[in-house]
């Protein structure tokens, strides 16, 4: 029966193993179990074999017993490794086993030792059975911890069975102990004896604990199997966990990456905006003005690459011509966070100066604040605006619409006031009944020349208008239907500007010429002496020709001769001297020094712009007049400065300068022109004024000499004295008028006349 | 004409002048008179050429080319053989006349001058005896 239930468990326990996917327990187990299948058998086995075959039959309860024995370290290492896993290595299965194998047949040597076959028996299974005690022992702790930590039923149920089989088989041991020493066979009640425990064991106590073991094998087996099955369910559930939950960061994933794309599109969006915009943008930082980007427009606007600006601040570019104006900007731009429209000026790379409209606003970049600055170039605006200005100028004053013979159609009038007759009095009528005759004569034939040549003519007159001589302009376009477009234009200011230069040009230049020759005293009276010298020389040279005795007639000839020649010279130059003194001689008068000295300061602008010299003006004010002639005082003034223009050092940039001062000094009015330049000699210094003395090639050396006449005459002084650093200073002076004098009527001639 | 100094009968008489016209007159003048004349255009081009003995006579206008008359008036001054000199000008010149007397001029004449003026000049300077400081 024992032997029945044995194999059951053995097959309950391969099939458990191989159930489990052979986990190592079970298959320590399974050959446990098999060993003591193999025991009971073999022992049956022995039993039936007749005593007559002692041998056969020592060597099968033998071989019983080996097995028996082998049964308790499999059934150790079985628990020990459902317990441990891997714990049991080589080593200790092969120890286990040998100690075993050794046992076995220990113990059966030993049981030869009685004679009683009970007692040899006793003493044969002894060892095993002690030894399977303790291991069932060991095997019910293991399943007891086991149990306490895992709530395992299955290893509840196999602990007890392994309890109860321990105890029975430590029964066995005390009645096999007893067998063997020969003590009382009667322990708690019952009968030690091992035939008798042998038999009733046999039946119902292994019955029990087969069973009890067998099912919590099986128990096991399920708890395996449910717990796989569990472990599973967890992996399945745990599984669709991760799955959703993957599921649900992809879905975060890529959401996130849309929304990165999305960001990088707009900012891409943003940075080609920024980049391409025609209008110059730049980001500074706010505090230092440090360029962070600037766009391309920027570039072509100031002409540095974005390379050289980035980093750098706009001051040390050199952008702003006014730093002021950054300073207002940013107050304005903290105030409202942003500036609107602002005009600045902006130098660019080439050094020009460029007009811009600023705007800008304040952005906040990486916490640090900035300026987002867009600025428009003005400079074609302004030009334009320049234009309109130009074409605004050369708007007519009146349009006039008349047909081909001159009768007024229609007009368009800016200023009545200069008109020579008001548009009611000369529309309808023909030009010839309004206008002075040469006028309209003048007009008549523009008009034909206009129509004919299909072009515009244009042609100036001049007309009396209330008291005073006016100066036209008018341009006469044909019209398609063969009328006549004049565009006329008031240009009296114009021609009285140019009138006034060309006067003063003209009076100038005459007086130079007077005044080259005004000098009687000086070098005209000397070209003069020289033929009445040689004249009188060869006068007396003839008369002592003639006192001779025998007088040499060749030399006389040539005498009369030479005093001809001579006196012809002579009259050359009185005549030279009438041709130039043609013009009236002019009277003395009140002047105003200082508008006579602009006046030549005028003239010669252009002049000392082409020579590179600045002429420095100071004029004092409340200069009282002086006695004198215009003219010439001007020629004096026009002289110094010409002098003082030709002095300057050729190369010197902060020295090309003149400068011009009147000032009032002690009833004299003084004028002075200093020169940075050259300097002068102590010779030149001492004979400057003398006529003919020159240190220029091509001068006749008069103009000094010229001008000391002139203040000669007017009895003024003029001189001439070293700058205390370098260059010369000329000076005059005049004796100023007096009260009395200067509200005398002299009966001045004004020099502006606005005489055709 | 020789540059070695000779003892001449007749004087001589230099005239320097810029005027072509007053050289010749002068040159006929001087002739007329009966005395040697030697004439220049220049100052430069006398002190060159001209090498004289005794009984001479210099009539220098003022204002030559370059080197003015009272310039050569000045140079000669310095020389040990002294060469009356008779300045002449045809400006109105006070201070060079005032100059040219304390160098020792024998005249200063004003353009146009008296003739006979020149010739007493020119009569009291040859006769002037040599050597005077």
């Amino acid at each position: 029966m024992q032997l029945l239930q044995t194999i059951f468990l053995v097959a309950l326990l391969w099939t458990l193993h191989a159930q489990l996917r052979k986990p190592e327990f079970t298959r320590w187990w399974a050959w446990a179990w098999s060993a003591s299948a193999a025991f009971l058998g073999i022992g049956v086995l022995a039993l039936s074999i007749p005593r007559q075959w002692p041998i056969v039959r020592g060597t099968t309860v033998l071989v019983a017993v080996l097995f028996g024995c082998l049964q308790v370290p499999l059934l150790v290492f079985g628990a020990v490794s459902w317990r441990w896993p891997g714990a049991i290595t080589r080593k200790w299965a092969v120890t286990g086993m040998a100690a075993a194998l050794v046992t076995g047949p220990l113990s059966f040597g030993l049981s030869r030792l009685s004679q009683d076959a009970v007692t040899s028996f006793s003493i044969r299974h002894l060892p095993r059975t002690l030894a399977l005690a303790s291991a069932l022992l060991f095997c019910t702790w293991v399943f007891f911890k086991r149990s306490r930590e895992t709530q395992s039923r299955a290893a509840v149920i196999t602990g007890v069975s392994c309890l109860a089989y321990a105890l029975d088989q430590c029964f066995y041991a005390a009645a096999e102990l007893l067998q063997i020493v020969g003590g009382p066979r009667t322990l708690l009640g019952g009968t030690l004896d091992i035939s008798v425990v042998n038999s009733v064991n046999l039946i119902s106590v292994d019955l029990v604990l087969m069973s009890g073991i067998s099912l919590g094998m099986i128990l096991l087996l399920v708890e395996g199997h449910q717990q796989a099955e569990w472990a599973l369910l967890e992996s399945v559930q745990h599984g669709r966990q991760v799955a959703r939950e993957n599921q649900a960061l992809q879905a975060e994933i890529r959401k996130r990456h849309e929304a990165e794309q999305a960001l990088r599109g707009s900012q891409e969006t943003l940075a080609a905006v920024f980049r391409s915009s025609p209008c110059c943008m730049a980001i500074t930082t706010l505090a230092e003005g440090r360029f962070l980007d600037v766009n391309e427009g920027f570039e072509r606007l100031t002409g540095y690459s974005r390379e050289a600006v980035v980093g750098r601040t706009a001051f040390e570019l050199g952008l702003w011509v006014n730093p002021n104006a950054r300073g207002d900007m940013l107050k304005e731009l903290k105030a409202h966070g942003r500036v609107l429209g602002h005009e600045i000026q902006f130098r660019v790379k080439s050094g020009d100066v460029v007009t811009l409209l600023y705007s800008a606003e304040l952005l906040p970049i990486s916490g640090e604040p900035c300026v987002l600055s867009a600025t428009q170039d003005l400079t074609p605006l302004k030009e334009v605006e320049a234009r309109h200005r130009a074409i605004l100028k050369a708007i007519p004053d009146w349009t006039f619409l008349q047909s081909r013979d001159g009768v007024y159609l229609d007009c368009q009038v800016r200023d009545q006031r200069n008109l020579l007759s008001p548009p009611e009095k000369f529309l309808g009528k023909n030009m010839r009944d309004v206008l002075p005759p040469d006028l309209a004569a003048r007009l008549a034939a523009s008009f034909d020349e206009a129509l004919r040549l299909d072009q515009p003519v244009t042609m100036n007159y001049s007309l009396w208008i209330r008291d005073s001589l006016r100066f036209y302009e008018v341009r006469c376009v044909g019209t398609d239907n063969d009328q006549i477009l004049s565009l006329v234009r008031d240009i009296t200011d114009q021609k009285h500007a140019e009138y006034r230069a060309r006067d003063l040009q003209d009076e100038l230049a005459h007086a130079g010429r007077v005044m080259a020759l005004g000098t009687l005293t000086g070098s005209l009276a000397h070209e003069i002496n020289q033929p009445l010298t040689a004249i009188m020389a060869n006068a007396r040279a003839a008369e002592r020709v003639l006192d001779m005795d025998q007088p040499d007639l060749v030399e006389l000839r040539n005498a009369l001769g030479d005093i001809v020649s001579d006196n012809r010279r002579i009259g050359e130059i009185l005549r030279r001297l009438r041709l130039l003194l043609k013009k009236d001689r002019r009277e003395h008068s009140p002047v105003d020094v200082n508008t006579m000295v602009s006046e030549v300061v005028e003239l010669v602008h252009s002049d000392m712009v082409g020579r590179r010299v600045a002429v420095d003006v100071i004029l004092a004010p409340n200069l009282p007049r002086v006695l004198g002639d215009r003219i010439q005082l001007q020629q004096v003034v026009l002289n110094l400065l010409l002098n003082a223009g030709g002095a300057v050092r050729p190369t010197d940039a902060d020295d090309r300068r003149v400068s011009l001062t009147t000032s009032a000094d002690n009833g004299h009015v003084l004028v002075s022109v200093a020169d940075r330049g050259i300097g002068v000699s102590d010779e030149q210094l001492e004979r400057m004024f003398e006529p003919f003395y020159t240190t220029k090639s091509d001068g006749m050396g008069l103009g000094l000499s010229i001008c000391r006449t002139i203040l000669d005459a007017h009895s003024g002084t003029i001189g001439a004295r070293r700058n205390p650093d370098r260059g010369l200073t000329c000076s005059f002076s005049l004796a100023a008028l007096s009260d009395a004098e200067r509200h005398r009527d002299t009966g001045a001639r004004t020099l502006v006349e606005t005489g055709t | 004409m020789a540059n070695a100094p000779h003892e001449s009968a007749t004087p001589t008489v230099f005239v320097v002048d810029d005027d072509p016209s007053v050289r010749t007159a002068l040159e006929r003048l001087m002739r007329c008179s009966g005395w040697t004349v030697r004439t220049f255009a220049s100052a430069e081009d006398f002190l060159e050429q001209g090498e004289y003995a005794s009984h001479a006579c210099l009539v220098v206008d003022v204002h030559l080319g370059r080197m003015s008359g009272m310039e050569l008036q000045a140079r000669l001054a310095k020389r040990p053989s002294q060469l009356p000199v008779i300045l002449t000008s045809g400006f109105d010149d006070g201070d060079a006349e005032a100059e040219a007397m304390r160098l020792g001029a024998t005249a200063f004449l004003r353009k146009p001058f008296e003739v006979d003026a020149l010739l007493s000049a020119i009569e009291r300077g040859i006769a002037r005896p040599p050597q005077l400081p």
